[in-house]
């Protein structure tokens, strides 16, 4: 059996840091093998989940933000640490996705794209530790695969 | 992320390129916003080579759809790639924007 392949970490702290995260993001996938369908959602799930902490979990929208990516049995893991204070998602308010276009609300959307991107999302919380949010995209076709294409 | 403007008769078209996400679409929504305040309210932005966006886009998008229709104009996306397109799907954007294949058709379907 193949040893899994290793991770990297990325550390941010404020929204000037996206660049350099999709970076991280595109770099890391490739290594992992990931088909371009499955590092498309992780670049995005990882800059909605990077963002709310920065908007929503730290006063002065920056703070510290780890992002770690490795490989988990046919898919992506990602783990997203900050140290801001206790959020809990299921008090998050969801948009409403079927609203026009005069009543809908411009923002909202970035747990939503979240939940609807990732096979898996989990999250837990402390005062002393903030918050740590588990997400698992898996592969588009079972495997580490390149240039396959497949929906997100 | 670079933003042109392309007049073609009474319709403006938006060149976008690259990736919208939370640093960019402050961008793209500013220069959308200048589109729409020298007149151009009925505008396309041509998505063909856009190859990302976050919800930061669709923020940008919105915006530019409401303040486009409330001067009695609009905003029409061309040329969307398929993962950009599931990103507006997801978020319910393809039941209040049009979309369209390319820009003619776009341009044409302010006739």
């Amino acid at each position: 059996m193949n040893a899994p392949a290793a991770g990297a970490v990325f550390h941010g702290s404020c929204v000037q840091d996206l660049d350099r995260l999709a970076s991280f993001v595109s770099e890391t996938c490739n290594r992992l093998g990931a088909d371009a369908d499955t590092c498309f959602a992780v670049r995005l799930a990882t800059e909605e989940a990077f963002t709310n902490v920065l908007e929503h979990g730290y006063p002065a929208h920056q703070g510290p933000v780890d992002i770690s990516i490795a490989a988990e049995r046919g898919g992506v893991s990602i783990v997203v640490t900050d140290q801001s204070p206790p959020f809990d998602p299921a008090r998050a308010p969801v948009p409403d996705v079927s609203a026009d276009w005069e009543t809908r609300a411009e923002g909202g959307l970035g747990l939503h794209l979240i939940r609807k991107l990732m096979d898996r999302v989990e999250h837990e919380s402390s005062d002393s530790r903030g918050n740590v949010l588990r997400l698992f995209k898996a592969f588009a076709h079972g495997d580490a695969c390149s240039g396959q294409g497949g929906g997100l | 992320m670079n933003v042109d403007l392309e007049p073609r008769g009474v319709v403006s078209v938006a060149l976008i390129s690259g990736s919208v996400d939370g640093l960019s679409a402050e961008t793209l929504l500013a220069r959308l916003h200048e589109y729409v305040a020298e007149g151009h309210v009925r505008l396309v932005a041509d998505f063909t080579a856009v190859d990302y966006t976050s919800s930061a886009g669709l923020r940008a998008l919105l915006a530019t759809v409401k303040e486009t229709r409330r001067h009695g104009g609009d905003l029409r996306l061309a040329g969307v790639a398929p993962n950009v397109l599931k990103v507006l799907e997801l978020s319910g954007f393809t039941t209040i924007l049009k979309l369209y294949a390319d820009v003619d058709a776009a341009i044409d379907s302010f006739a």
